[in-house]
This record gives structure tokens, C-alpha cells and sequence, in this order.
């Protein structure tokens, strides 16, 4: 395998690449068949053991990887290979229609009340299941090339199956608790792989950064978690999806402190999944090695978040889930407003990344269930495609900064053509996967859009309106953005000629993912349909019927198709308990209204807000934009026709104002100076602040008593030498003087012995006459 | 189990003394010897612990203060000054043996650990010896009297081994100690007499908890204050802490690890084990103002361990954030509470010994503490590095870890405290007044979980300048932590790893002792 690796890595042979391709994907295909005809597990029993393989890879390497052959990596990939068999495997029996399976076994018992953990099988697990392994594995491959020569190679793939151990934890549990308990693992082993070259102090910095960001979130993660426990007395999810709307019914919980729960729920995935404000630690994350940008920082981890939104989906209120809509919309525009100014190639997918991220969020709050979910899913191919692309730029132009690169086209074709495939995904060009799922969250935001209003007023009008038409322009801007990204990494003249000459295509495990992933970058959208009934907040029965006809899993890679046969909107009795009761003017839109309208409930056009037959607006929409985007980029950064300086020259005011824009949007709207000014060192401040006050103030009563006590005992010791000491010392000396006196007395003189006993008797009688 | 059936506890309590006296008959110079009988002494203690690990009853509770005495395993009583109705009645439970086994185990661990002791080695292991005498017996004492006797034990070998064997402020750092503890056990000395005066003259701590709580309100409420400053001086509780810090830093290493794994939770043992059944409704009472103390511990100590420079003294801050936990949990008058408080006690005990241990190593080789001395360690002693980025992140209660389980448990169980009947689920009593105030909990639990960012923060800063970013050429040849350091820290690794994992071992045994103490506790109000 390394022999090998050597050998074609220096040409372009399209065919051992190509050769690679097929075989790793014919050893999957044969080993899920395989298990698929023994069957020798159950799916839930299969689920726990692809989540501990990546475990016993990590404990394996922590503790004698050092001492195997290859360092070790072999270990990892072949538990993240062992475990994508059986996601795949799963996929497949969810597919073809097995129940959703739920077993639990109790954890630990407290009182008399015992707490279950459990594996929870469905649909959208399942998918998880399988982008999480499928993907990782590819990682993996590209891993071993990319890391190739690292001085810390065995351990860079034991954080890595830590990771994988983490995310299919988190994917699988049906517990909240459990959830959160994956959800901070997540977190650190996205620590110690952004910090895996820890030698470097911006990458110290930034893995610190990330955990804490987290944090910050995870705080008000638990806090909800606290508030559902306390509600509904349990923490597995069925448990309290099926008690809220009880205790919405009887009163116990207000929609407000519903409201208020979910929301507080949800700042976990702000933080997990990079949205405004908790957005500064993913650019920043980027210190870490490619591959970990890849998997944990694109695909999988920071989709985490949205996954948690959409598997908690019940528990939200509208209210809720405006907020939800309206934070995702904030990152959205922002983010790809940031990634417009930026040179770092991964700098430039960052912030895409968390655009994209804000997309999903937004389409979930806006109802777009199964839309936002499949983007997560498009996106985890295109946006780990992009990034391997970018590892395998930076493998051979030894830099990260697109100003010095330019024309790789020539050096790396693989890798151009690859990359270009996930720009025109993530653009949303026509007929790849990004242009379904992006279509179907812009469609479920114009469908928002046309609701009756939530409230009252202009202002909740436009908001409601507007959630289409500010995607849109993001939609624009991520198509200008990325297309900006491939002009200036592989058109025009190379820029730095050193580099440029020394640059070359990737070995084989690296192209080989990015192959497997171009071609999903272009199919994963095929024959998607959302497939719901209308918009979950005008009728919650979830699912047309028709959307199930995919049976029996065919070989064309139609992964849309399947992923909207199986992944179901769950119900939402909360909403429906609003719509019943709160928003008067959605009451008409309930199953109830729709079958006094003679309509059949559940049928596919009883809700749609105007009437039967599809509204191509947004399509259409969406398409136009993302050509003006394309065709905007061009003069801008390919012929360079239009740059800031021609439009300085042309009209001085405009190319002032735009410096201007361009210079904030270089420093990330200045939010990283903010939070520096405004929490981290006043929080410093306060800390050192305190310490002197325990020292001064506190210590220092301690310190204050203590010498008190010693003056006290000093004066009590003085007065006692002084006092008591010396009255008993002048007794003494009393004594002692009377004695120098009496001993005259005793002078052998028997005489002077009479005189004095006499005197003696004398008073002795004298005083016993009063007794 | 029948009393006197067994003899574990006083083998478990007296095989150290026996050591220490051996070790006096030794001369100086054979340190091995001298060693070596130190070691052997702490070692069986903790093999009998395993063993009574083992055949623990774990559904020995009760529903009623009826029940205390009979919830007590391994139970040993003989009259031993008759005329004052003192006994030697030694005995466990679930609150207490966790704590016993943790003692053992840590003390064992803390001879090995000092084994390159320099000088005084016959004396500081007598001392030491001692020391585990007193604790064992604290613990297992049941007889009011006797816990006061082995309470005091404590003091005298503890005060010498940081006043001789400390660092250059030893006699400040040991004299604050030893006065801050002694007013400690003269107020429970107090308290204590009281109580035997009123109770019929009896020590036994099970028949105190039957009368005492019928007894006078004020005697009730001023026992109640005696108690609680005596046993928060220990915890330590705000604002009665300022000698930990100087305490662990002036300590050798050993000690600190028994001082913070052992001899802090004698604080909150006495809490539960004394003063929650003697005054129930006291404790009830006086939630408002313990919940603030444990909120101000777990946000207040969190703040000042970030601001140390001292390694040791940051660690020892962060001892206080942690035991504003087991505080927190303790005011809850719930089963999640009380058990996160209980696994929090033992967790703390296990995280904060490795702490210790794992600066003490960095300190033999650079002899200085100074956070920001260090920088990139990580590069030239990875295992090292790994071990002790294992333990700080055990102490920041990372899911997986020990203390994620006990958090967790104590800030969920903060939303479900003790409720009544009263308005807003409060506690009243029969004339309406307020009692206990579960709302208020709330608020300061949901006011205390920010306290894991804190801790976070100051875990995550000090990995990074200690151990990351670029090295610090005066330590580019610090060598790598050695085998018997290793493996000192290597079992309460895999115990923190265990309990994260698989809590309920740990659980089981405590869980009916303090469904047991709720009930009692719960009798002294009408829900």
C-alpha cells in the first residue's frame, strides 16, 4: 500500500486512481452484502457495535500504537471500515422498511427512579449512520496520505476514531442526557485534533477557543435539558415529546417557559453548529490538519447541531422555531458576506461552512424538516469534497494563501476537476445535489413566507416575507464566493512561480476520496423529493404515502430518492397544540378545517397555503441567482477586468465606500475584538480582581484575627508577668523579704525562741476569743 | 449482618497505628525498612476495604430514622467508658464507605508517592500512619465521642507533617490550619456535649438522631450553627477556605493529595452523617443561605483558580469550586442531589489526588509551580503530558469522566429539588411560613452550571501554557514521568474512567443510605 502509494503518486494516471475507486468501493459493497446475508446481528445490536469499534481503535492506539507496524493506522481503518459495513448495512434494512427499533438497558439508578439509555433506529439515524462512516472512512484514506511522515501519525488517527466513537454515539442515543454526554466528546476530540500541531500557538489558541465557544452554548444546552427533566420527570426523548404536549394541555408549562426551554436547547447547537454569535471558533479551527477540517469542521461535527434540532424537533414552539429560523438566516447572509473578503483557501470554506450551517438551521426553523436535513447530508458530501480538494491544493502548493496560487489547474487535474464539481454543489448549480437540497429550503422558506402571519403587524410580515429573499442573496453570495475561490486557485497566471513549480497531483489515497465524493457532489440530489404534506406548521400529519416507493435499494446512486423514502418528519403535537389554541389565524389550517373542507387529511394538497400545483417561483429564483453569482464572479477574478482598484478609478465614491465594506468584511465584522474587549478580558479582570480580594480582604480578616489574637494574648501575657505574675511576685518577694527579716529570728538564741512563742500564743488566743 | 460479626473496621482503622508504633522502633537509617512497613501497613487497610467492597449489602436502607442503626454494615460496639456512656461503636454505610474505601486507597497511594522522601522519613511515616488512623476512624466512628477522638487524631499529624516536612511558609500555612481546624472542634465539641446532656446521656449517633430532632428549636438551631461552621471550615465553605490554599501549597505532595482527596470531605460527611439527622429541619431551614455559600464556592473558587499563578494553588482553588458541587447537591433534599453530592465526595477525591500527584511530578523536576514558567511540555514528555491533560479534563467534567456523572446529577436534580404543598411547590410549615423553597434552588443552580465555562476556561489555559505552544528550551531535556509515578496515578485513571462510564457500582452502594437519610430528613416537615 505505501510502496504503491510512492509510486503513482508523482504522475497523472487517472487509472490506478480510478482502479483504487472501484476497489475500495466493490470491498464495501461485497462486506454489506455479505453481513446483509448472514444477517448475524440485529440492527440495534449493530448500531451499538459500529459505535465501539472506533472506540477499541482509540484505546488500541492510545495505549500500544506506538509499538505497531504503520504506527497504528491500520487499526483505525479498519474499525472505521468495520463500522461504515454496518451503517451501510443499516441504511439498507431501514430502506427496504424496517421499523424504527428502539431497545434501552438501564444506565444507573438514583432513588427509586432508574435512568435508561438506549439506541433509537430510524430513518434519519440510519442516513446519519451512514454520511458519518462513509465519510469518515474516506477521511481515513485521505488521512493516511495526507499525514503521511507526521511525527504524531498514529496518534492523529487515534483522536480521529475518538471522533468517529463520538459522532455515532451522538447519532444513535435516544437519551438527551446521553446526547449531551456525546455532544462534549464531540467536542474534545475536535479539541485535540485542532490542536494536534499544538507546537503552533495559533493552533493552541484556537482548539481552546472551539471547547470554550462550545461551552458557552452547552450551558444553555443543559440548562433546557434541566428544564425538560424537571417538567416531564425523564430525559429519553420519546419520554418527553410524549409528555410536553400533556403539560402544555394541563398548564403545567406555559408556552412562554416551552418557548424559553427550546430555545435554551437550541444554544447548544449554536454553538456546535458555528451560528451567529457563537460562530468565531470554526474559522479558527481551521488550524487543525485538512482532513480533520474535512470530516469534523464540515461534514459531520458542526452538523451536529442541526442534526440535534431536527431529532428534537417536537419539543419546539413557533415561537421557537422563528428564533431558530432567524439565527440561521443571521449566519447564513453573514457568514458568506465574510467568506467574500477572505484569502485563506480554508478560511474561505470556513465561512462557508458556517453560511451553509446557517441555511440548514434556518430551513428547519422555518419548517423545511426534511429539507435542511437532506442539505446537511449534500452538504457533508460537496463540503468535505471541497475541503480534501483544498488539502490536496495545499499538499501541492505548500501554501494556504489563494493570493499565491493560480493556474493548478495544469499541475493537479484530479484535484481541479474534483473541486469544481463541489463549487458548482455548494453553488446550487442545477442538477447537482446542492441545487435540490438548496431549492427545497428556499421553497420551504417562500412557503413560510406565505402563512398566515404569526402576528400582528408589518414588521412580523416582512420578517415572515423576508426569510426568502435574504437566503436568496446569500444564495448569490455563495456562488460568487465560491466561484472567486476557483479563479484564484486554478485559472490565471500562477502568482507565485516557486510554488507553482514544485506543485504536483496528490498520491492515490488522497484523490481516490475525492473521486467517491465528487461523483455523490453530483448525485446525492437526484430523485429528491421533500415529500411532506404541506407545511408542518399549517398540518402536522407528517408524510405522503408515495414518497415510500422506493423499495428495494437499486445500484444507481440515487441517494434523494432514498433519503426521502426514509427520513420522515416526526409529529409535532406541540405545534399542534398551538395551532389549536394560540395562532387564531392558523386555526383553519388544522386536519380539523381540512376535513370540513372535504378534503382527505393527510392528502397532499390540504395544506398547501395557495392551492394545488407547485410554485415555481423559488426554483426559478434560485437558478437566476446563482448564474448572476457564477457571471459576476468572472470579471471580477478571472479576467480581473473588475477589481476595487478599476473602481476606485471609475467612481471614486463607490470604491471608497466599498474599501470601506471590504476592509470590515477582512476583519470578520471586528466580532473577535468585540468578544476580546467585552467578555475575555473583563473576565480576566474580574478574576484577578477577585483572587486579591480573597488574598486582602478575606485572608486578610483571617490574618487581622489571627494578629489580634496574637496582640491580645500579648497583652493577657503582659498582664499576666505584669499583674498576676507580679502579684504573686511580690508576694514572693514579700515573702522572701519577710523571711530576710524573720530569719533574725532565728539567731540560737533559746531565749528569743521563748519571747516569740509567747507573743505567738498570745495573739493566737486573742484570736480564737472571736471564733 | 449481626454487630461484632466482624472486625474489618478496627483492622481497617488500627493496622496504621500499629505500623506507626512499629516504625518508631526502627532506627532512622534503615529507610527501607522503615518504608517498606509503611507501605505494608496501608496496604492491608486497603485490601480489607476490597474485600468489604465486595461483600457490602447494597439494599441495606430504610424508611425511617427507626432504620439508622440498622442500615450501619460491619458494625463493631463494646461499651468502653461505661459511666459516661461512651462506646466503641464503629460502623459503615453507603455514605461512609466509599469515603473509607477512597481513604485507603489514596493513603497507599500517597506512601508510594512519597517514597523519595529525603529527610525525617521515621517520622513523616509514623505521622503519616497516623494520620490514616485518624481518618479511618472518623469515618467508621458511629459513637459521637469516638468521631471527636479520631477527629482530633487528625489534626496533630496533619499540623506536623506540613509544619516539618512543608515549604518556606510550613509554620505559617500549618499554624492557620491547625487553628482554623481547632476552632472547628471546639464549636463541635460544644454542640457535642450539648446534645449528650439532652439526649440521656448517650453517644451513640443513631440514638441522637432519634431524640435530638424532638428536642428544643434553639438548642436545635444553635447545635445546627456549631455544627455547620465546624464541618464548612473543613469543606472548605466561603469564606471559611483561606487556609486551603496555603495549606496545599506549603504541603508536600502526598499530603496535599490526603488533605483535598480525604480531608475535605470529612466537611461534608459530618454534614450528612451528623448534622442532617440530629437537626432535619435546621438543615431544611437553612437552604436559602447554604445554597448561596455552595454557589458562591462553585463560581467564586472557579474565578480565583483562574487567576492563580501557582499551579498548586490553582489546583487547590479548584478543589473549592468543586466542593460548592457536593454543597449544591446537598441542599437539594432529593435523590439526585444527594447522590450526585455523594459521587461527587468520592469523584473529587479520586480527580484532585491525581492533580496533586501529577504537579508534585512536574515539581520534583523544575522545583518551581509557576504556570507560566512551562510552555510546550507536551513535546518532550508526551506521557506525561497525556496523563495529566487526562486528569484536567476529568477535573473540567468531561462526559466519560467521573465528576461529568455527579455534576450532571447535582445541576439536573437543582431543578427538581424538595417541594411541597406550598405556593410555588414550597415547603411550608402547618402555620404557612415558608421552610424550603425549591424555586430558589433552581435559580441558583441555573446561576451555578455556568460555573462548568469557568472551569473550562482555567482547565483549557493552564493545558495550553503549561503544555502547549512552543517548548521552553529550559525544559527540553525534562525527563519523562518515571514508573512508580506512573502507576501511582495510573488506578485512579481507570477509576475515573470506570465510574464515568459505569457509575452504578459506586451508586448501588450508596443509593439506599441516602433514600434512608431523605426519609429522615423528610420527617422533620410536612410535605
Amino acid at each position: 500500500m505505501h510502496e504503491e502509494n510512492e509510486h503513482h503518486g508523482t504522475g497523472l494516471a487517472w487509472g490506478p486512481h480510478l482502479m483504487a475507486v472501484v476497489a475500495v468501493i466493490a470491498a464495501l459493497s461485497l462486506a454489506v452484502a455479505a453481513v446483509d446475508l448472514w444477517q448475524p446481528i440485529s440492527a440495534p445490536a449493530a448500531s451499538v457495535l459500529l459505535v465501539v469499534f472506533p472506540l477499541v481503535a482509540f484505546t488500541v492506539q492510545m495505549l500500544i500504537g506506538r509499538f505497531l507496524p504503520r504506527k497504528g493506522d491500520w487499526v483505525s481503518l479498519t474499525a472505521i471500515f468495520l463500522s461504515c459495513v454496518l451503517g451501510t448495512w443499516i441504511f439498507l434494512s431501514v430502506l427496504r422498511g424496517a421499523t424504527p427499533a428502539q431497545t434501552q438497558v438501564q444506565w444507573f439508578k438514583v432513588g427509586g427512579q432508574s435512568l435508561k439509555v438506549g439506541v433509537l433506529l430510524d430513518g434519519l439515524t440510519a442516513c446519519m449512520l451512514f454520511i458519518v462512516t462513509f465519510i469518515g472512512g474516506l477521511i481515513h484514506l485521505y488521512s493516511v496520505g495526507y499525514m503521511h511522515g507526521d511525527p504524531r501519525y498514529g496518534r492523529f488517527f487515534g483522536f480521529l476514531s475518538l471522533f468517529c466513537f463520538s459522532m455515532l454515539g451522538l447519532v444513535v442515543t435516544d437519551n438527551l442526557l446521553l446526547l449531551y454526554v456525546f455532544w462534549e466528546l464531540v467536542g474534545v476530540s475536535s479539541y485535540f485534533l485542532i490542536g494536534f500541531w499544538f507546537e503552533k500557538r495559533s493552533a493552541a489558541d484556537a482548539c481552546k477557543k472551539a471547547f470554550l465557544t462550545n461551552r458557552v452554548g452547552d450551558i444553555g444546552f443543559f440548562i433546557g435539558l434541566g428544564l425538560l427533566y424537571r417538567w416531564t420527570d425523564t430525559l429519553s426523548m420519546s419520554g418527553v415529546f410524549e409528555a410536553l404536549p400533556r403539560l402544555l394541555g394541563d398548564g403545567t408549562v406555559t408556552p412562554l417557559m416551552l418557548t424559553v426551554a427550546g430555545l435554551l436547547v437550541f444554544c447548544g447547537a449554536v454553538g456546535k453548529s458555528a451560528q451567529f454569535p457563537l460562530h468565531v471558533w470554526l474559522p479558527d479551527a481551521m488550524e487543525g490538519p485538512t482532513p480533520v477540517s474535512a470530516l469534523i469542521h464540515a461534514a459531520t461535527m458542526v452538523a451536529a447541531g442541526v442534526y440535534m434540532v431536527g431529532r428534537l424537533y417536537p419539543i419546539f414552539t413557533p415561537d421557537a422555531f422563528l428564533g431558530i429560523a432567524l439565527i440561521g438566516l443571521i449566519t447564513a447572509f453573514f457568514a458568506g458576506t465574510i467568506a467574500l473578503a477572505q484569502n485563506d483557501i480554508k478560511r474561505v470554506l470556513a465561512y462557508s461552512t458556517v453560511s451553509q450551517l446557517g441555511y440548514m438551521i434556518m430551513s428547519l426553523g422555518v419548517g423545511g424538516f426534511t429539507a435542511g436535513l437532506f442539505h446537511l447530508s449534500t452538504h457533508a458530501f460537496f463540503k468535505a469534497l471541497l475541503f480534501l480538494c483544498a488539502g490536496s491544493v495545499i499538499h501541492a502548493a505548500h501554501t494556504q494563501d489563494m493570493r499565491e496560487m493560480g493556474g493548478l489547474r495544469h499541475k493537479a487535474p484530479i484535484t481541479f476537476f474534483a473541486m469544481l464539481v463541489g463549487t458548482l454543489a455548494i453553488c446550487g448549480f442545477p442538477f447537482t445535489s446542492g441545487f435540490y437540497s438548496k431549492d427545497a429550503i428556499l421553497e420551504a422558506a417562500y412557503e413560510f413566507g406565505h402563512l398566515p402571519p404569526m402576528r400582528d403587524g408589518i414588521l412580523w410580515l416582512l420578517l415572515q416575507k423576508g426569510f426568502f429573499w435574504v437566503a436568496l442573496v446569500a444564495a448569490g453570495v455563495t456562488a460568487f464566493y465560491s466561484f472567486r475561490l476557483i479563479w484564484m486557485t486554478f485559472f490565471g497566471e500562477p502568482r507565485n512561480r516557486e510554488k507553482y513549480d514544485h506543485a504536483h497531483e496528490s498520491p492515490w489515497t488522497m484523490t481516490a476520496p475525492l473521486i467517491v465524493l465528487a461523483v455523490f457532489a453530483v448525485s446525492a440530489g437526484w430523485g429528491f423529493s421533500a415529500g411532506e404534506s404541506g407545511h408542518p406548521w399549517a398540518s402536522t400529519t407528517t408524510r405522503i404515502e408515495a414518497a415510500r416507493q422506493v423499495s428495494a435499494p437499486s445500484l444507481a446512486l440515487i441517494w434523494g430518492r432514498w433519503y426521502s423514502g426514509v427520513v420522515e418528519r416526526p409529529e409535532l403535537p406541540v405545534m399542534d397544540f398551538y395551532r389549536q389554541r394560540l395562532h387564531r389565524s392558523w386555526a383553519g389550517l388544522g386536519p380539523a378545517a381540512a376535513v370540513a373542507h372535504g378534503a382527505a387529511p393527510g392528502g397532499a394538497h390540504q395544506a398547501s397555503p395557495h392551492g394545488a400545483g407547485k410554485d415555481h417561483t423559488p426554483s426559478v429564483l434560485a437558478v437566476l441567482v446563482v448564474f448572476a453569482g457564477i457571471f459576476l464572479s468572472i470579471p471580477c477574478f478571472l479576467t480581473r477586468s473588475v477589481t476595487l482598484e478599476t473602481i476606485q478609478q471609475a467612481y471614486p465614491g463607490l470604491g471608497r465606500l466599498l474599501g470601506r465594506i471590504h476592509t470590515i468584511l477582512e476583519n470578520k465584522y471586528y466580532v473577535d475584538e468585540l468578544y476580546e474587549a467585552v467578555f475575555v478580558k473583563p473576565l480576566l479582570e474580574l478574576n484577578a480582581r477577585l483572587a486579591r480580594f480573597d488574598l486582602d480582604v478575606i485572608d486578610g480578616v483571617v490574618n487581622w484575627v489571627a494578629r489580634a489574637g496574637v496582640r491580645l494574648t500579648t497583652a493577657a501575657g503582659w498582664a499576666d508577668l505584669n499583674w498576676v505574675d507580679g502579684l504573686v511576685n511580690k508576694l514572693a518577694d514579700a515573702t522572701l523579704s519577710l523571711g530576710e527579716r524573720v530569719r533574725g529570728l532565728q539567731a540560737g538564741v533559746v531565749q528569743g525562741y521563748l519571747v516569740w512563742t509567747f507573743w505567738f500564743m498570745m495573739v493566737l488566743l486573742f484570736g480564737l476569743q472571736f471564733l | 449482618m449481626t454487630e461484632n460479626a466482624s472486625h474489618a473496621l478496627t483492622a481497617l482503622t488500627f493496622i496504621p497505628l500499629l505500623g506507626a508504633l512499629m516504625i518508631l522502633f526502627v532506627p532512622n537509617a534503615e529507610k527501607k525498612i522503615i518504608k517498606t512497613i509503611a507501605a505494608c501497613s496501608a496496604f492491608f487497610p486497603l485490601v480489607i476495604s476490597v474485600v468489604m467492597l465486595v461483600t457490602f449489602n447494597r439494599n441495606l436502607g430504610g424508611t425511617g430514622v427507626a432504620d439508622f442503626a440498622k442500615s450501619m454494615q460491619f458494625v463493631e460496639r463494646y461499651p468502653w467508658i461505661e459511666q459516661y456512656g461512651i462506646q466503641y461503636y464503629l460502623g459503615v454505610d453507603g455514605l461512609s464507605f466509599p469515603l473509607v474505601f477512597l481513604s485507603a486507597l489514596l493513603s497507599f497511594i500517597c506512601i508510594i508517592a512519597s517514597w523519595n522522601i529525603k529527610h525525617g522519613i521515621k517520622g513523616y511515616f509514623a505521622l503519616f500512619l497516623l494520620l490514616e488512623t485518624g481518618i479511618m476512624g472518623t469515618f467508621c466512628a458511629l459513637d459521637f465521642f469516638l468521631f471527636f477522638v479520631f477527629w482530633e487524631l487528625m489534626l496533630l499529624p496533619m499540623y506536623f507533617l506540613i509544619g516539618i516536612w512543608g515549604g518556606p511558609r510550613k509554620e505559617y500555612a500549618a499554624i492557620k490550619f491547625f487553628l482554623y481546624t481547632f476552632l472547628g472542634s471546639v464549636l463541635l465539641l460544644i454542640a457535642m456535649l450539648m446534645i449528650y446532656f439532652e439526649c440521656g446521656r448517650t453517644f451513640s449517633i443513631p440514638e441522637m438522631a432519634r431524640q435530638f430532632p424532638g428536642k428544643a428549636d434553639w438548642m436545635r438551631n444553635l447545635c445546627f450553627i456549631f455544627f455547620f461552621i465546624a464541618f464548612a471550615i473543613k469543606v472548605p465553605v466561603f469564606p471559611f477556605h483561606t487556609w486551603l490554599p496555603d495549606a496545599h501549597v506549603e504541603a508536600p505532595t502526598a499530603v496535599s493529595v490526603i488533605l483535598a482527596g480525604v480531608l475535605l470531605k470529612m466537611g461534608t460527611y459530618g454534614m450528612l452523617r451528623i448534622s442532617y439527622p440530629l437537626c432535619p429541619l435546621e438543615a431544611i431551614k437553612s437552604f436559602s443561605w447554604v445554597a448561596l455559600l455552595a454557589w458562591i464556592n462553585i463560581i467564586y473558587g472557579a474565578m480565583c483558580a483562574m487567576a492563580q499563578k501557582d499551579l498548586k494553588k490553582l489546583v487547590a482553588y479548584s478543589s473549592i469550586s468543586h466542593m460548592g458541587i457536593v454543597l449544591l447537591g446537598m441542599v437539594q433534599f432529593n435523590d439526585l442531589g444527594f447522590n450526585g453530592a455523594g459521587l461527587q465526595m468520592f469523584n473529587h477525591g479520586t480527580i484532585t489526588a491525581m492533580l496533586f500527584l501529577l504537579v508534585g511530578v512536574i515539581y520534583d523536576r523544575a522545583h518551581h509551580r509557576e504556570i507560566e514558567g512551562f510552555g510546550g511540555l507536551a513535546a518532550v514528555t508526551p506521557i506525561y503530558a497525556g496523563i495529566a491533560s487526562f486528569a484536567f479534563f476529568a477535573a473540567l467534567g468531561l462526559p466519560g469522566m467521573s465528576s461529568f456523572i455527579s455534576e450532571a446529577m447535582v445541576f439536573l436534580g437543582g431543578f427538581n429539588a424538595l417541594s411541597g404543598s406550598g405556593p410555588g411547590g414550597c415547603v411550608t410549615d402547618l402555620a404557612g411560613r415558608m421552610l424550603y423553597n425549591p424555586g430558589y434552588i433552581r435559580w441558583v443552580t441555573v446561576f451555578a452550571i455556568p460555573g462548568i465555562l469557568v472551569t473550562a476556561a482555567y482547565v483549557l489555559w493552564t493545558v495550553q501554557r503549561v503544555f502547549l505552544g512552543q517548548l521552553n528550551p529550559k525544559y527540553k531535556d525534562l525527563s519523562e514521568i518515571t514508573q512508580r509515578e506512573l502507576w501511582c496515578l495510573v488506578p485512579l485513571a481507570v477509576i475515573i474512567l470506570i465510574l464515568g462510564v459505569f457509575p452504578a457500582p459506586l451508586l448501588n452502594i450508596q443509593n439506599q443510605t441516602f433514600v434512608l437519610l431523605l426519609e429522615m430528613v423528610k420527617a422533620a416537615v410536612i410535605l
